[in-house]
C-alpha cells in the first residue's frame, strides 16, 4: 500500500512540475491561468466586498503576485531617479507601487460581469529570449473589444512576469512614469524623493471603498 | 556715364548683400538643425497607432528637440508602425526602457514624438528599437469610449 | 472659314518659328569661348539689371513683409496662435512669394528694360552695324544681359526674402507685441533649409533663366521700329510674368505634391 501511494505522490509531483514548467516557459498560458483565477476571486469578492474589503485586496494580490513583476514595473515608473534612490526608498516606493495598483484596479474588476476574455496567440516570435509581450483581448457585453497587452518578462527563476500593461492603448507603465516625473518637479515637492513616494501611497489611501467606480482611466498629460 | 570703378563697387556690395541675406536665412531663419553641430544616429520605435505623425515630425526630450523622424514603416504581421528617428549624439545614454509617447503640440499643433529616459542599467545604442511605447490617442476614440461606458452604466 | 484656318495657321507657325529662333538666342550665347573684356560687360550688366533694382526690390520686400505680419497677426490671434505669425510669414515668403513677386518686379523693371535696351540697338541698325565690323552682337550684346540676369535674379530673391521677413519682424515684434521668442522660435523650428529655403532658391534660379530669356530674344526679334519696341517691351513683361506665375504652380507641384 506505502509503495503504491508513494508512486501516486511522485507521479503527481512530477505531473504538476511539468505543468509549472510548462506555464512557466510559456507566458501565454500564465496569462490565460491568471485571467481564469482573478475572474475566480471577482466573482467571489462581489459577494463580500461591502463587508470585507480588505481580504478582496488579499485575495487579489494572492493572484497577482506571482505574476507581475513589481520590481521592475516599479523601476520603470521611477526611470531616471531610480539611479538617484536608496535601496531603501525602492524597497518602500515599491510596496507603495504595488499596494496602489492592486487597490486600483481590484476596485475597477469588480465592475467585471460577463466579459469574456481572449488570450490571443503569438503574431511572430520575440525578437529577445526574455522579452515577450501577449496580447489578450474582453470582450465586453455590447460587443465591444478592448485590447490589453502585457508586457512579460523571464526571470532568473525561470518564470515569466508581466512589467508593463497597456490597456486600450495607453501605457500605463510610462503614464506612471509621467506622474512620478511631475510629482518629482512639482515646486511643492522640491525634489524630494522620500516627500512623492510618501504622496503616492497617500493619494491611494484616500480612494474610497464604498464608492461605486468606473473604471479609473490612466491620467496622462495629454 | 557711370565710372567702371563705381559699377565694380557696387556690383561687389550687391553680391556682398545677397551672402549676408542668405546666410541670415540659414541660421537667423531655419536655425541650427538637429545634427549640425554634432553627428545623430538611428533609433526605432514600434506604435500600435502614428495617426497624424509625418516624416521630420520632431523627437523632444523634457521639451527640447534632440532628433526628427527620417522614416515611417508598417510591420503588417504585427500591425505595427515602425517609426526611425534620427537623434543627436548628445543624447546618447538611453536606457532600454526609454519610452516614447506620441504626442500633439499645443491646440492646434502637429504630432511629435516625446522620450521619456527609463531606469535600467543598459543602454540603447545606435539602430536598437524602443519597446516601450504610447501611440497616438485619437480623441474621438477616447470620446466614443466615455460615451460607451457612460451608456452602459 | 478657310481664311481662318488658314490664319490660326499662320499664327502658330509664328509661333513655333518665334520659339526656334529663341533657343537659337540660348546656343549662340553659349557658343565661344569668354574673352577678355567679357568680364567688363557682364559686371555691367549685373550693375544694370541688378543693382538698379534693388531699390523696388527693399522697398516692395519690406511692406510686403509687413503687411503679412499683420494679417497674419489678425487672424491668428482669433485663435491664440499669434506667435505661430513668425513661421507662417517665412514659410509664405520662402516658398511662394519671395521667387514670385521677385520674378514679377524683375520682368518688369529689368526685363522690359532689356528688351527695350536691345530692341533700340536693332531699330537704330547698332546691331547690323557690329556685325558689319565682325564683332558679334550675341555675344556681345545678348549673351551678357542673359547670363546677368541669371546671376540676379536669385540674389534680389535673397534680399528680398530677407528684407521681407525682417520687416514682418518690425511690424509682428516691435509693434504688434508678439512675443520675440516664439516669433523666431517658432520659425527656426519649422523652416528647413532645403525643403524650403532651398527649393525657393531653385524657383528663382528657374525664373531668372526664363524672365531674362523672355526678354533678350523680344528685343532680339523686335520689329526695328518704335512702335515694335514698345510691342516688344510689352510681350515681355506679359509673357513673363504669365511664365513666372504658371512655372511656380508646377514647380510647387513638383516639390511640394504630395501624391497617394
Amino acid at each position: 500500500m506505502m509503495h503504491r501511494s508513494k508512486l501516486l505522490l511522485g507521479g503527481l509531483t512530477i505531473l504538476s512540475a511539468l505543468v509549472c514548467a510548462a506555464s512557466a516557459s510559456d507566458p501565454r498560458i500564465l496569462i490565460r491561468q491568471t485571467a481564469d483565477s482573478l475572474i475566480e476571486v471577482i466573482k467571489q469578492g462581489k459577494t463580500y466586498f461591502d463587508k470585507d474589503s480588505e481580504r478582496y485586496y488579499q485575495e487579489v494580490e494572492k493572484v497577482l503576485d506571482p505574476t507581475i513583476d513589481f520590481d521592475t514595473f516599479s523601476r520603470g515608473v521611477m526611470a531616471v531617479y531610480y539611479k538617484r534612490a536608496t535601496p531603501a526608498q525602492r524597497e518602500r516606493f515599491e510596496g507603495t507601487f504595488k499596494t496602489g495598483l492592486i487597490h486600483t484596479y481590484a476596485k475597477a474588476l469588480l465592475d467585471f460581469g460577463d466579459e469574456s476574455i481572449e488570450v490571443l496567440p503569438a503574431d511572430r516570435p520575440p525578437t529577445q529570449p526574455d522579452r515577450d509581450s501577449v496580447k489578450m483581448e474582453v470582450h465586453s457585453k455590447e460587443g465591444k473589444v478592448y485590447p490589453v497587452v502585457y508586457s512579460m518578462r523571464l526571470g532568473d527563476d525561470g518564470t515569466w512576469r508581466m512589467y508593463n500593461i497597456i490597456i486600450n492603448g495607453i501605457n500605463i507603465g510610462l503614464t506612471y512614469r509621467n506622474q512620478f516625473a511631475s510629482a518629482m518637479n512639482a515646486p511643492e515637492n522640491h525634489g524630494n524623493l522620500d516627500t512623492v513616494i510618501n504622496s503616492w501611497g497617500e493619494s491611494i489611501a484616500h480612494i474610497d471603498p464604498a464608492k461605486e467606480g468606473a473604471p479609473e482611466t490612466a491620467t496622462g498629460d495629454e | 556715364m557711370i565710372r567702371m570703378r563705381t559699377i565694380e563697387i557696387s556690383v561687389g556690395a550687391f553680391v556682398l548683400a545677397g551672402i549676408l541675406c542668405l546666410v541670415f536665412l540659414a541660421f537667423r531663419v531655419s536655425g541650427v538643425g538637429v545634427g549640425d553641430t554634432s553627428g545623430t544616429y538611428m533609433l526605432k520605435a514600434r506604435f500600435n497607432d502614428v495617426a497624424g505623425l509625418r516624416v521630420r515630425s520632431k523627437v523632444s526630450l523634457a521639451g527640447v528637440t534632440i532628433g526628427r523622424v527620417a522614416k515611417i514603416g508598417v510591420d503588417s504581421e504585427t500591425a505595427e508602425a515602425i517609426v526611425t528617428m534620427e537623434v543627436t549624439d548628445d543624447v546618447k545614454n538611453l536606457p532600454v526602457d526609454t519610452g516614447a509617447r506620441i504626442q500633439t503640440e499645443g491646440f492646434l499643433g502637429g504630432r511629435y514624438i516625446s522620450i521619456i529616459p527609463g531606469g535600467e542599467d543598459k543602454m540603447l545604442g545606435s539602430g536598437d528599437t524602443i519597446t516601450n511605447t504610447q501611440g497616438a490617442l485619437v480623441l474621438e476614440n477616447l470620446i466614443g469610449d466615455f460615451i460607451t461606458k457612460m451608456g452602459s452604466k | 472659314m478657310l481664311r481662318y484656318l488658314r490664319l490660326l495657321g499662320q499664327w502658330a507657325l509664328d509661333w513655333i518659328g518665334a520659339l526656334g529662333r529663341a533657343s537659337l538666342v540660348w546656343f549662340w550665347s553659349l557658343a565661344g569661348l569668354p574673352r577678355r573684356g567679357d568680364m567688363t560687360l557682364l559686371l555691367k550688366q549685373v550693375y544694370q539689371i541688378g543693382v538698379l533694382s534693388l531699390i523696388i526690390i527693399i522697398l516692395s520686400a519690406f511692406s510686403i513683409g509687413g503687411v503679412l505680419a499683420l494679417q497674419g497677426y489678425t487672424q491668428l490671434s482669433k485663435v491664440g496662435a499669434e506667435e505661430s505669425v513668425g513661421l507662417g510669414v517665412a514659410l509664405v515668403l520662402l516658398r511662394e512669394l519671395g521667387p514670385v513677386v521677385t520674378g514679377l518686379l524683375f520682368a518688369g523693371r529689368a526685363g522690359s528694360a532689356v528688351t527695350a535696351e536691345i530692341g533700340l540697338m536693332k531699330a537704330t541698325d547698332q546691331l547690323s552695324a557690329m556685325e558689319m565690323m565682325g564683332v558679334d552682337p550675341m555675344h556681345r550684346i545678348v549673351a551678357p544681359r542673359l547670363w546677368a540676369g541669371m546671376i540676379c535674379m536669385p540674389l534680389l530673391t535673397v534680399i528680398f526674402n530677407a528684407v521681407a521677413i525682417w520687416g514682418s519682424a518690425l511690424v509682428g515684434v516691435d509693434w504688434l507685441g508678439v512675443d520675440a521668442g516664439g516669433f523666431w522660435g517658432g520659425m527656426q523650428d519649422g523652416v528647413e533649409r532645403w525643403e524650403d529655403i532651398g527649393k525657393g532658391m531653385v524657383k528663382s534660379g528657374v525664373f531668372g533663366m526664363v524672365i531674362s530669356w523672355i526678354a533678350v530674344f523680344q528685343g532680339y526679334d523686335s520689329t526695328p521700329t518704335a512702335e515694335g519696341i514698345s510691342v516688344a517691351t510689352t510681350k515681355t513683361v506679359v509673357y513673363s510674368s504669365v511664365a513666372v506665375l504658371a512655372l511656380d504652380f508646377i514647380l510647387t507641384l513638383v516639390m511640394y505634391g504630395e501624391f497617394k
